[in-house]
C-alpha cells in the first residue's frame, strides 16, 4: 500500500507519523506490513472485516418499518496503535478522574461540602436536569456511583485531552471487542509480533466488578443486564454483555418489586435479583421516582436500591457529573478531593450561563464548537469553522434565548490515523473511549472503542453522525 | 430461566420448524407442476393452504384450468416463499424465528446464530425469479437442510437445560400441529375425491420423510390405512405424531415445574395429547374426529404452557 500521497500537517498530530514523515517507533512494524500489502489485498481484508460484522449480526438496529433495519457500523481495518507508556499515562489519568467523580457524586448527594466551599457553584448542580433531588442521602454500595465509565479522549499536539465523561450508560464496548476479533484474524502475524494486550476479558472483569457491588448479604449474587428492549440501538451490546457474563437480559416488564426487593419473572416463578446493570436512562428507570409516563421502567426499583436491597449500576443520578456545564469543573473536583493535579487535561470550556463567557462565545462563534449542555451524539452542536454566517446567526439566537443551555469550546485539531479509503491510506480524525470499571478497585481493560470520522476533514466521530470505528491496539512494551 | 427468554426460544423453535414444514410442502408441490394432471396440482395447493389455515392471494384458488393453473403456481409458490405480508410464508417464519433468536442470542450458541443468520441473509437476497429459473424444488430442499442444520447445531452445542428444552418443545408442538393439520386435510380430501387418496397419502409420507421407511417395512404398495397408522401412531418413525407428542412430554418434564397451578394442567394436557394418539388413534374409527381432537389438545397445551411459564400472574 502506497503512503506516498498521505497528507501530514504540523498542526495535526498523526498517530502513525511524526510531522517530518518518519514513522513513530511503535508503529514501524505495522507500517512495514502495510507497505508490503497491495491495495487490493487491503480492500479484501476490509471487506472481510465488514462481512464479519454483518454475519455476526453486530449491528445498530433502526426500527420503523415492519421489520428492523439493521445497519453495521463502518469499520476501518487498519488498527491504531498505542505504545505501552502512552497507555500507562492514560490509565493513571482515568483512574484518578473516576476516583474524584465518585467522591464528588457522593458528596453532592450527601454533605455537599464542595458546594458549601464554593468550588462548584451550587446552582450549576441544582439547575442540572440530571441532578436527582430524591436521591439526597443515598449511598450506593462501596460509595461507587459510577461503576462503568466510558471517557472520550482525543489527542492534540499537546497530549491527550478528555472530551467528555460518559457516566450514565456508556456504550461501545462490544464494538471494541468485535473490532478486535475481526482485525486480529486478518493481521495474525502482525498481531502476535506486536504483543498486543487483550481486551476479550472485558466480560469477566465486568462480572467481577458487578459482583463486588452486590448488596452485602448477597452471597452468590444474581446479576442481570437491563435493556430498554430490542428497539434500542445498542441492543446488540446489551445482549453481548449478558452472554459474556452468563446473566439474564431483562426488560422492565420482567422485573417486579415486592417488599422493597426486586424479582425477575422466571419460568418457575419469581427469583430475587441482587445487581442490575441497567442500560436504560434514569428518566425511564422507575416511574415512581422519575418520569411517571415511563413504560420501560419498574415502579419501586429506586426505593429498593435506596434501602440497599438491590444495586443499580450505574447508580441513578450520575448524569449530573457528565453534564457539559459540570465538565469544566472536574479539574477543580480532582484537586478538591484528591489534592492532586489532573493527570489528563480537559478542554477549555466557556459556560454561557456566565455573562462574560456568553459574550466571549457570541463574539467568537466562528472559531468555537458550541454544544447544548444536555446534548449528545453530536446532535445540535455548532462547529464554528465549518458553519455558514447564517447558521451562526441562527445559533446565536438560540444561545441568547437560554444561555445556560450552552457551553463553548475551542475547535481542537485532534489527531488523525491512517484509514483505508478506496485502497489508499488517508488520514482521518480519531478519538478513543476506554472503559473504566470500578468495584472494590478500579480496572481498565487495555483497549478502547476507537471512533473515526470517516469523511475527509470531518471532526464528528459519532456513529449516529456517520462515524465509524477501528481497532485500537495497546502494546505490551 | 427468565420467562421472556424461554418464550422467545419456544417461538424460535416453532417458527423455524414451521418454515421447514412449508419447505417440505413445497418440495412435494413444485415438482408436481412438471407432470401431474391439473386437478392434482389444484388439489395440492388446496391441501397446502388448508393445512396452513390461510387463504391464497386473492382469497380463493381458481378452478383448475390449462390457462392459469401453471401460471398461478408461480404466484402461489411466491406467496408461500417470499411474501412478507403472508405470516405463513417461509420468509416470514424464517424472519420471525431469526428475530426471536436475535433477541435471545445470549441463550443460544454462537454457531447456531451464525448459521441461522447466514441462512436468513442468503434467503433475503434471493427472489422468486431466481428460484424458478431452474429446479426450484432444490431451493426448498436446500433451505430445509439449512434449517435442520441449525437444529442439529442446537443438539450438538447446547447444554441440556431449560433453554434447549424450550426450543425442542416449540419444535415438537409445531410438528404435532402442522402434521395433524396436513393429515386432517388429507383425510378430508380423500373423502371428497376418493380417487386421489393414494396420491395424497404418498405426499403425506414424503412430507413426513417416511416414504423410505414405509417401503422398507411395508413394501412398495401403499396401503392407505397402514400408511396413516404409521404417520400417526408408529413410535419408531421419527416424524410420527406419536413420536412428537412423546417428545412434548419429555421436554415438559425436562423443563421442570412452572409457576402456578397451570403447571399441573400442562402435564395433564401433554398426557392427554399422547393418549389421543396412542391408543386413541387405533380405537377411534372416525379419523377426522380424532385428528381434530389432537389438534385441539395441542392448541390448548400451547396456551397452558404460555400461562404456566411465560405470562403467569406474578401476584
Amino acid at each position: 500500500m502506497d503512503f506516498g500521497e498521505y497528507e501530514l500537517s504540523a498542526e495535526i498530530y498523526d498517530e502513525m507519523f511524526l510531522s517530518d514523515g518518519s514513522v513513530r517507533k511503535h508503529c514501524r512494524l505495522l507500517k512495514k506490513i502495510l507497505d508490503e500489502l497491495p491495495g487490493s489485498e487491503m480492500r479484501a481484508i476490509q471487506e472481510q472485516v465488514s462481512r464479519s460484522f454483518k454475519d455476526g449480526g453486530i449491528v445498530f438496529t433502526v426500527y420503523g418499518k415492519k421489520e428492523a433495519q439493521e445497519r453495521i457500523i463502518p469499520v476501518d481495518c487498519i488498527p491504531r496503535l498505542l505504545a505501552a507508556a502512552e497507555w500507562q499515562a492514560i490509565s493513571a489519568g482515568l483512574e484518578q478522574r473516576i476516583r474524584a467523580i465518585n467522591l464528588f457524586l457522593d458528596d453532592i448527594y450527601n454533605e455537599g461540602r464542595i458546594l458549601a466551599d464554593g468550588v462548584v457553584p451550587p446552582e450549576i448542580i441544582h439547575d442540572c436536569p440530571q441532578f436527582r433531588p430524591n436521591l439526597r442521602g443515598f449511598r450506593p454500595r462501596r460509595g461507587v456511583w459510577v461503576a462503568v465509565c466510558g471517557t472520550d479522549l482525543i489527542r492534540t499536539n499537546d497530549g491527550f485531552v478528555v472530551l467528555e465523561d460518559n457516566l450514565r450508560v456508556p456504550s461501545g464496548v462490544s464494538y471494541m471487542v468485535a473490532n478486535r476479533a475481526a482485525t486480529k484474524s486478518n493481521f495474525r502475524r502482525l498481531y502476535r509480533d506486536c504483543k498486543v494486550r487483550e481486551v476479550e476479558t472485558y466480560g469477566q472483569i465486568l462480572l467481577q466488578t458487578l459482583s463486588e457491588l452486590a448488596p452485602e448479604n448477597a452471597m452468590d449474587p444474581e446479576i442481570v443486564v437491563m435493556t430498554p428492549g430490542v428497539f434500542n440501538s445498542a441492543f446488540y451490546e446489551h445482549m453481548y454483555l449478558a452472554r459474556e457474563m452468563g446473566a439474564s437480559l431483562v426488560e422492565g416488564r420482567d422485573l417486579v418489586v415486592r417488599n422493597d426487593h426486586v424479582y425477575m419473572r422466571n419460568v418457575a416463578g419469581l427469583k430475587r435479583v441482587d445487581v442490575i446493570y441497567r442500560r436504560i436512562d434514569d428518566d425511564f428507570l422507575d416511574p415512581d421516582a422519575f418520569r411517571r409516563d415511563s413504560l420501560l421502567g419498574v415502579p419501586g426499583i429506586v426505593d429498593a436500591a435506596k434501602k440497599g436491597n438491590v444495586s443499580l449500576v450505574n447508580a441513578p443520578g450520575t448524569g449530573v457529573a457528565d453534564d457539559k456545564s459540570v465538565y469544566s469543573f472536574i479539574p477543580d473536583v480532582i484537586r478538591y478531593y484528591l489534592s492532586e493535579e489532573p493527570l489528563i487535561a480537559g478542554v477549555q470550556t466557556w459556560c454561557c450561563r456566565r455573562p462574560e463567557d456568553l459574550e466571549y462565545t457570541l463574539d467568537n462563534l466562528a472559531d468555537l464548537v458550541v454544544k447544548r449542555v444536555g446534548g449528545s451524539g453530536g446532535y445540535g452542536m455548532l462547529i464554528g469553522p465549518a458553519s455558514t454566517p447564517g447558521e451562526r446567526e441562527e445559533y446565536a439566537r438560540e444561545i441568547r434565548k437560554d444561555p445556560a443551555d450552552f457551553i463553548s469550546q475551542p475547535t481542537l485539531e485532534f489527531s488523525r490515523a491512517p484509514c483505508l479509503i478506496d485502497e489508499t491510506p488517508e488520514p482521518r480524525h480519531v478519538d478513543l473511549r476506554p472503559f473504566v470499571l470500578t468495584g472494590m478497585e478500579t480496572r481498565i481493560v487495555p483497549g478502547a472503542f476507537c471512533r473515526v470520522a470517516l469523511e475527509r476533514g470531518n471532526l464528528v466521530v459519532n456513529s449516529s453522525q456517520g462515524g465509524g470505528g477501528k481497532d485500537l491496539w495497546v502494546l505490551s512494551d | 430461566m427468565l420467562a421472556r427468554s424461554a418464550q422467545g426460544l419456544y417461538w424460535m423453535g416453532r417458527y423455524l420448524e414451521r418454515a421447514a414444514h412449508i419447505c417440505r410442502l413445497l418440495q412435494m408441490q413444485v415438482p408436481a407442476l412438471i407432470d401431474r394432471p391439473l386437478e392434482e396440482i389444484h388439489a395440492g395447493w388446496n391441501l397446502i393452504y388448508n393445512s396452513l389455515k390461510c387463504l391464497p392471494p386473492g382469497g380463493i384458488l381458481n378452478s383448475p384450468g390449462e390457462d392459469f393453473t401453471l401460471a398461478d403456481a408461480f404466484t402461489l409458490a411466491g406467496d408461500l416463499t417470499f411474501e412478507e405480508s403472508n405470516p405463513n410464508s417461509i420468509r416470514s417464519c424464517l424472519g420471525d424465528g431469526r428475530e426471536n433468536a436475535r433477541q435471545m442470542r445470549h441463550c443460544i450458541t454462537d454457531v447456531m446464530w451464525l448459521n441461522l443468520n447466514h441462512e436468513f441473509l442468503d434467503f433475503k437476497s434471493t427472489d422468486m425469479t431466481q428460484v424458478w429459473r431452474s429446479a426450484p424444488e432444490e431451493f426448498y430442499v436446500r433451505t430445509e437442510q439449512h434449517l435442520n442444520e441449525v437444529f442439529s447445531l442446537a443438539d450438538m452445542s447446547m447444554y441440556r437445560d431449560a433453554a434447549w428444552h424450550f426450543i425442542q418443545l416449540g419444535r415438537s408442538i409445531e410438528c404435532v400441529q402442522s402434521g395433524t393439520a396436513l393429515l386432517a386435510g388429507t383425510v378430508a380430501t380423500s373423502r371428497q375425491v376418493p380417487d386421489s387418496v393414494n396420491r395424497q397419502i404418498r405426499i403425506a409420507l414424503r412430507v413426513f420423510k417416511a416414504s423410505e421407511s414405509y417401503n422398507r417395512i411395508h413394501g412398495h404398495v401403499i396401503n392407505d390405512s397402514i400408511a396413516l397408522d404409521m404417520l400417526v401412531a408408529d413410535r419408531l418413525l421419527p416424524g410420527s405424531l406419536a413420536n412428537h407428542s412423546a417428545a412434548v412430554e419429555d421436554h415438559i418434564l425436562g423443563i421442570g415445574p412452572g409457576h402456578s397451578e397451570q403447571c399441573e394442567l400442562v402435564r395433564r394436557s401433554a398426557e392427554r395429547l399422547k393418549e389421543h394418539i396412542i391408543p386413541g388413534w387405533q380405537k377411534t374409527p372416525a379419523k377426522d374426529r380424532i385428528l381434530a381432537e389432537i389438534e385441539l389438545e395441542s392448541r390448548m397445551l400451547n396456551d397452558r404452557i404460555n400461562l404456566c411459564h411465560f405470562s403467569y400472574d406474578a401476584d
